[in-house]
């Protein structure tokens, strides 16, 4: 059976009334549960999990993918609108998204957004279907020390985000690092940095860190002002992306979805680290780079693309592999199980219907989310013009439901209020906090993938250049560090050739 | 305006005051009265909560009142036990957990309770776990895995997803007792391991089933499990007891209440829970998770419990698991 | 901003110490076999070089300009208030339950910028939190504690 035979199958299954049915109560409570920052994704679907046991497997799997990919479809409209990542995978695009929501431009944002997302989740879609084998095998030559050096890239890249001081960008991303590695040490499985706490062993969640950081602080900022003015005083001009915003970003969504594809694939924190590889990656090639941080509409597009490819490459590792990458998957992954079907290499061969009617469904789901979403963009910039008075304690409850329902612990409250606090502070004194995040994701699978590496290489540091992907990986890393110090080595020349003078 | 606002909340203290009295009116009538708290030690999604939820649905209907199932995760459910720990013990707050946050966590780092504060009320299943190596490589049995290991000391790497498991015990059980050495590679979950033994990064695994599709495939190949009885899908596969090594992997999932639950509500989950257990829909999914029902009442859980904790113990000292220093 | 960086860089030079104290504490280790406190030794080691560099720069720099203040002049008093608003909610919902301390910590919420309309505040905050409520606790299943009353 050729490809196009199994798609056309895969359609069959996916075009059942009962199927299209699943599908679109997926892809609405996705696109729900990605908006309220109340529930995230593994709530939404683990509790929606008991209640498809009478179904068959293919239809509770169209479901569910449905919830996950719409999440990250919703994801991005609350990080645009009022500066809230619901995720980890959604920080970057506040940044330039929600300078356009200030600057009267929240719809072209999420008008791009949304195609940008449609676009990524076609062309995940297309390589999930023809290269999801190879691509799968060829993630699993990915150990530990090949890790290791992704995540030296990832953190030099990191650096690359900085809107003001680099010093400062780098300062924050360390203590990333410091921040991420509270909790249990995998390595050994002890507590370290938990100052007694029980509920730190699992480290500070992620969830409660990015809202207090990004949404709590920009509240108390906007509190301290006056609010006589408006905070969006700029005029809503118009709904849709014009021609020119299409010109900008058609690129960034090529790339970013090629991005988020890729890195989606690798088990841990591809989605994230694809958000914003792309964001460093339109920076660079963009003309203007000074134009990011400011509302370019490449930041929004080029991030956004990316965590929805992503979306899509993390299936590879369970559909081909049974290996869930991430704690959805594993939700998958018991999905699965309870409906009998064992995930895992001959999934294809054995539940045709399942794994092509799944794909099938992408595309349904995919082009249901567009429509679905085109439409609400009119809605929610309409939010943008409820007063701020009324808007703002809104929002505060919004990010206390959301920060205590991940793991039903108070204490997660307090985390929030306290980096909420921090936040407040850390921007008076003209510190970052994306640096921070990014850095407290990638620090813990950095400190894993070191250590693990030494404990198979026996303590031999040859294992990080002896190995091709590695070296390779290392040796960019190197050269990305380097290109750091150019325009400062051009600079300190021009003031030696001046001074000559 | 003011005054308002005092009328609505003399009204809400009138209600709350007849709320918290309704419990004493209604004292005469037998348990359960109202709904019961049940809480899951892990977050949604996983085995623990699967199996529990399934459970729940079908003692609800036994006891005549809901059983509300809310996850607090955290710490391998040492954060979940301990907020039941301080509930009032009135059957009304029980939870559900695996026995790895009673018998092991405690014994490894400082936790706001002790397994003296619960008294089991049954559980319902027991955990699977084995050591795996990739089909291609040249180990077909246990044996052969250590005679290299022996001939090549530190060549041998394995995961596990986590120090101090069960699983991690295991491997350094056969290490100390055939005096050899191998090398421990923690990772942070069962996939990552999983992951690293696929792509040859490590010689070999020891964990709970993630790797069930896979030797059922065939590309790893399962050298021995840690069950009390083999697996049912793998009959061939011998456990640590039938090669001589007096290890079993003890974890059970169980249902708990804090300490000082009267015996006669004990009995009442005991049985409910025991009915519950009988449905084909929870035997099934228990053996689609691969894992084995398995029934101890209450005081046979608290026995077994109490011989676990203490076998760790000496484990612990046997084998030099690292465990987090007494603050002075 | 030389103030401000002077006064941060300190205090960032302050956290990694004690950082760096608490990793050697926990145990180095060696380069060949990396112990709990490798990491954080390094990156806490960094910042505080960092933040030394970050603390010469502020003082070497010559300001002209008069930095504007922090606080005077803002209304950072509002900040405090909804800053202990939200502890105080944290610390109450498990007692009162998800209804009244959410009902309370609306009252105070809105309050704070529509003092003249008490009876508008009273209503929205019993508006939203009932709307929260079903929302969340009854159609999307989050679990609220119940609090002494029950409620």
């Amino acid at each position: 059976m050729g490809v196009f035979d199994s798609i056309l199958y895969g359609f069959q299954v996916t075009f059942q009334p009962t199927n299209i049915l699943f599908c679109a109560i997926g892809v609405l409570v996705g696109t729900l549960v990605g908006v309220l920052p109340g529930i995230g994704p593994a709530g939404a679907m683990a509790l929606l999990l008991p209640a498809t046991f009478r179904f068959p497997a293919t239809s509770t799997l169209i479901m569910l993918a449905g919830i996950y990919y719409g999440v990250q479809y919703g994801g991005s409209t609350t990080s645009i609108l009022v500066n809230i990542p619901g995720e980890a995978s959604s920080v970057i695009t506040c940044i330039d998204g929600h300078q356009m929501a200030r600057q009267g431009r929240a719809g072209p944002a999420l008008g791009i957004a949304a195609w940008g997302s449609f676009i990524a989740g076609t062309i995940a879609n297309i390589g999930l279907m023809f290269v999801s084998i190879p691509l799968a095998k060829a993630a699993l030559s990915f150990g530990p020390p090949e890790y290791f050096a992704l995540m030296c890239t990832g953190l030099i890249i990191v650096t690359y985000l900085a809107q003001g001081s680099i010093l400062k960008a780098v300062m924050m991303a360390l203590v990333g690092i410091i921040l991420g590695s509270i909790g249990l040490d995998v390595i050994t499985g002890l507590p370290r940095f938990t100052f007694g706490i029980n509920e730190l062993t699992d480290g500070v969640g992620i969830i409660p860190l990015v809202m207090g950081l990004f949404g709590i602080s920009e509240i108390l900022v906007n509190l301290e002002e006056s609010l006589q003015r408006e905070i969006f005083k700029a005029r809503i001009k118009n709904l849709w992306p014009s021609l020119k915003d299409w010109a900008e970003a058609k690129w960034a969504i090529v790339r970013g979805s090629i991005i988020g594809f890729l890195l989606g694939i690798l088990p841990g924190g591809g989605a994230v680290i694809s958000t914003f590889v792309a964001y460093a990656v339109e920076k660079k090639v963009a003309k203007e780079p000074q134009r990011f941080g400011k509302g370019a509409i490449e930041g929004v597009a080029g991030p956004e693309s990316a965590n929805n490819a992503a979306a899509g490459g993390s299936l590879i590792p369970l559909l081909s592999l049974g290996i869930p990458p991430n704690p959805i998957m594993a939700i998958f992954f018991s999905a699965l199980i309870i409906h009998g079907v064992q995930p895992g290499p001959l999934l294809i061969k054995q539940n045709p219907d399942l794994f092509w009617g799944l794909i099938a469904s992408l595309y349904l789901g995919n082009a249901l989310l567009l429509i679905l979403n085109l439409p609400l963009i009119g809605m929610w910039v309409k939010v943008l013009e409820i007063p701020y008075r009324i808007l703002f304690p809104l929002i505060l409850l919004f990010c206390l439901i959301g920060a205590f329902s991940m793991n039903n612990v108070i204490f997660d409250l307090y985390v929030m209020i306290f980096f909420g606090a921090a936040g407040w502070v850390m921007r008076k004194f003209g510190y970052e906090a994306a640096p921070l995040i990014l850095a407290y994701v990638l620090g813990p699978m950095l400190e894993q993938a070191l250590r693990q590496s030494l404990l198979i290489s026996q303590g031999s540091f040859l294992i990080f250049v002896s190995r091709p992907i590695s070296g390779i990986a290392l040796g960019f890393a190197f050269l990305l560090l380097l290109s750091n110090f150019f325009p400062y080595f051009k600079k300190r020349r021009k003031e030696y050739e001046g001074f000559k003078e | 305006m003011k005054q308002k606002g005092w009328k609505a909340g003399k009204i809400i203290l009138g209600c709350g005051l007849l709320l918290m009295l309704l419990p004493i009116i209604s004292f005469a009538q037998p348990y359960p009265t109202k709904p019961i708290n049940l809480i899951v030690t892990f977050p949604p999604g996983g085995t623990l909560d699967t199996s529990t939820r399934i459970l729940a649905i079908k003692a609800e209907k036994i006891l005549g009142q809901p059983v509300i199932v809310s996850n607090v995760g955290g710490g391998a459910g040492s954060v979940a036990l301990g907020q039941v720990a301080k509930k009032r013990p009135d059957g009304y707050d029980i939870t559900s957990c695996a026995s790895t946050g009673l018998i092991r966590i405690p014994q490894l780092r400082a936790v706001p309770y002790s397994h003296e504060d619960f008294v089991p009320i049954m559980h319902f299943t027991s955990v699977q776990s084995g050591l795996v190596v990739k089909s291609d490589s040249p180990y077909k049995t246990l044996k052969d895995l250590v005679e290299y290991a022996r001939k090549n000391p530190g060549k041998v790497n394995y995961a596990t997803s986590g120090a101090g498991s069960p699983m991690h015990m295991a491997m350094e059980y056969i290490a100390d007792k055939e005096g050899i050495q191998w090398t421990h590679v923690p990772y942070a979950g069962g996939a990552p391991g999983l992951t690293a033994v696929l792509g040859g990064h490590v010689t070999a695994m020891s964990d709970s089933t993630e790797w069930l599709p896979h030797v059922k495939e065939g590309s790893l190949r399962l050298l021995v499990t840690h069950g009390e009885r083999r697996m049912k899908s793998f009959p061939n596969v011998p456990t640590l007891r039938d090669l001589g090594f007096d290890f079993i992997n003890e974890t059970v999932f169980m249902i708990a209440t804090p300490k000082g639950t009267p015996p006669a509500i004990v009995k009442k989950l005991e049985e409910a829970f025991h009915k519950a257990m009988e449905d084909p829909e929870f035997v099934r999914t228990i053996q689609n998770l691969e894992f084995d029902v398995a029934y101890r009442n209450s005081e046979d859980t608290k026995k077994y419990l109490e011989d676990a904790y203490n076998r760790f113990a000496v484990m612990i000292k046997k084998l030099n698991i690292t465990k987090e220093p007494e603050k002075k | 901003m030389r103030a401000l960086d002077q006064t941060s860089s300190l205090f960032w030079l302050l956290v990694s110490l004690s950082v760096f104290v608490e990793s050697i504490r926990l145990g180095v280790g060696t380069p060949q076999n990396p112990g709990m406190g490798f990491l954080t030794l390094g990156a806490s080691g960094i910042l505080g070089i960092l933040s030394l560099i970050l603390f010469l720069q502020a003082s070497l720099k010559k300001e002209k300009i008069k930095a504007e203040p922090l606080f005077a002049g803002k209304l950072w008093r509002r900040v405090l208030f909804v800053l202990v608003l939200l502890i105080l909610y944290s610390r109450m919902m498990p007692v009162l339950g998800y209804l009244i301390s959410t009902f309370l910590l609306m009252t105070g919420l809105f309050w704070i910028l529509e003092r003249k309309r008490i009876v508008w505040v009273f209503l929205s905050s019993i508006m939203t939190t009932l709307i929260t409520y079903f929302v969340f606790s009854k159609w999307l299943n989050c679990q609220f504690p119940d609090g002494l009353f029950g409620l």
